[in-house]
């Protein structure tokens, strides 16, 4: 009798008991009607029961491992040396940024491109408004001048000539060689005209508060004297100390900053990649 | 050197739970708990290893390279049958043995004792328990059922013995084979069906009880 491959495969499925209860059945029946197909699972049942007698060997040595044969050490402590290298690669990575940020910061010294769009104005309208200002302090000077001789000519009001009266006896003082005290006191003299010269005439409305605002106007006209806003600006150049100033950023430091800090970012990932890839390899 | 002093008996990991924990114990590195799984499934392994490869000393390597690659790619076992997850490490090793065998000289199923003769009974299969009769019919079935192994190939091979040897039920011997339930099916009883072919050859060999076998066709 042939027996199918079909038939084998359902003969050796159904001695395990891999066979659904319907297929089990089914094959139980053509058991009872076909003999050989009988005598083929009685074959495989015992050909089954001798494959599951044989005989167990003895294992000649045992199979456990050994740290060298599989690494373990040196993985490991590659691994932990990796996660140290990333560790400090990582806080000295931020101690540069700090460094470089802080720093930067807390002097001022911020590069034009990081620094905050009115501090980049500031330094560059005091350094525009530094020769106006030293125009208008010639232009006020030469007011001032202007005031003093105007108020000596015409000797109208007392308190110009009161102050007068003492120049002119320092003025004999220094024919005496004493030109550096003279001098010293006619600075005084004319300090004091100016500033009486600013409140005369609102008190007395006298001419000479017309010389001045003409001489004031013409200096105006002329560009010599400083503009109301350039003054503002000046007061606050003034008030700003030097050492306040924002300087120049030595651009070549910062690049350094940069390098260093990209160099180190870059360790730091790939020592904490290397250890992640050898844990995962073991 | 006698055989209790080369091999020591293995550590009873008894139960599921504890085998669990003395494999999260090997996850997180420790070797000394891996090497209880594997005086725990040394035998098995090599049994299977020897069977599919039909050499002692392939089987010994290939039982230890399937131990080291287990411990290596520890990770990537999700839990479930433990033995279907290493025994597939293990059918994969001797594939690799058994293709680098074959590219080389064939080596001597039994080895050369100081004369440089076959020894027809290895030493490490000696059982000291039986008497010579029957370690002689032992030896010769053995013999036997491996000559009929090495006559089916490579992966008929591997799946009778993991059925029928190892005892493994069909879903277990698929995950371990990486393939569908119908092939293991199917391989299975091609490969009883050579198995029966062969051993009839061997009846005076076979169990009184199992001696009809191959008189039906």
């Amino acid at each position: 009798m042939k027996i199918s491959n079909r038939d084998w495969v359902q003969l050796s499925a159904y001695l395990d008991g891999e066979l659904s209860v319907r297929e089990a059945k089914k094959l139980e029946d053509r058991l009872t009607a076909e003999p050989g197909l009988l005598a083929a699972l009685e074959d495989l049942r015992s050909t089954k029961q001798i494959l599951s007698r044989t005989p167990k060997l003895r294992v000649p040595r045992n199979f456990t491992l050994t740290s060298q044969q599989v690494g373990v050490k040196r993985a490991r402590s590659a691994s932990v040396g990796y996660s140290w290298a990333a560790a400090v690669l990582s806080l000295l990575f931020v101690a540069v940024v700090v460094v470089d940020f802080g720093t930067g910061y807390s002097k001022g010294a911020l590069s034009v491109d990081m620094a905050p769009r009115s501090e980049q104005i500031l330094p560059e309208a005091a350094m525009e408004a530094a020769p106006a200002v030293t125009e208008g302090d010639t232009a006020l000077l030469a007011a001032d001048e202007a005031i003093e001789s105007g108020n000596a000519a015409d000797q109208e009001t007392e308190p110009v000539q009161e102050a007068a009266a003492p120049a002119a006896e320092e003025v004999t003082a220094g024919e005496e060689g004493l030109a550096m005290e003279s001098d010293l006191q006619n600075g005084a003299t004319q300090d004091l005209v100016l500033e009486q010269a600013k409140t005369a005439p609102q008190e007395t409305g006298s001419v000479d508060e017309l010389v001045v605002e003409e001489e004031l106007e013409t200096q105006d006209e002329t560009g010599l004297g400083a503009a109301p806003s350039q003054e503002s600006e000046v007061e606050r150049y003034y008030e700003i100390p030097v050492e306040e100033i924002p300087q120049p950023v030595d651009r070549s430091t910062k690049a350094w900053y940069r390098i260093i800090e990209i160099l180190l970012a870059l360790g730091a990932i790939g020592f904490a990649s290397a250890a992640w890839i050898r844990r995962r390899g073991r | 050197m006698p055989p209790d002093q080369r091999s020591k008996p293995d550590i009873d990991i008894s139960g599921m739970e504890d085998l669990q924990a003395v494999i999260n114990d090997a996850l997180a590195g420790d070797l000394d708990a891996f090497n209880q799984v594997v005086l725990r499934f040394q035998s098995q392994v090599y049994n299977q290893a020897y069977r599919i490869i039909g050499e002692p000393d392939a089987a010994a390597d290939a039982t230890q390279e399937a131990f080291i690659s287990a411990y290596k790619k520890l990770h990537t076992y999700r839990g479930g049958s433990f033995k279907s997850w290493l025994l597939r490490i293990v059918s994969n090793a001797c594939y690799d043995e058994y293709r680098r065998r074959k590219r080389q000289p064939v080596v001597p199923l039994l080895p050369d004792n100081q004369d440089g003769e076959q020894i027809e009974s290895p030493s490490w299969m000696e059982d000291s328990r039986e008497g010579p009769e029957e370690y002689t019919h032992r030896q010769e079935l053995s013999e036997a059922i491996q000559i009929c192994l090495d006559r089916l190939d490579f992966d008929f091979r591997t799946v009778v013995v993991l059925v029928d040897i190892q005892g493994l039920d069909y879903r277990t011997a698929a995950d371990a084979i990486q393939s569908p339930l119908g092939t293991v099916k199917s391989r299975l009883a091609r490969a009883r069906q050579s198995m029966q072919d062969c051993l009839s050859g061997f009846k005076e060999l076979l169990p009184r009880s199992l001696r009809p076998l191959g008189e039906v066709n």
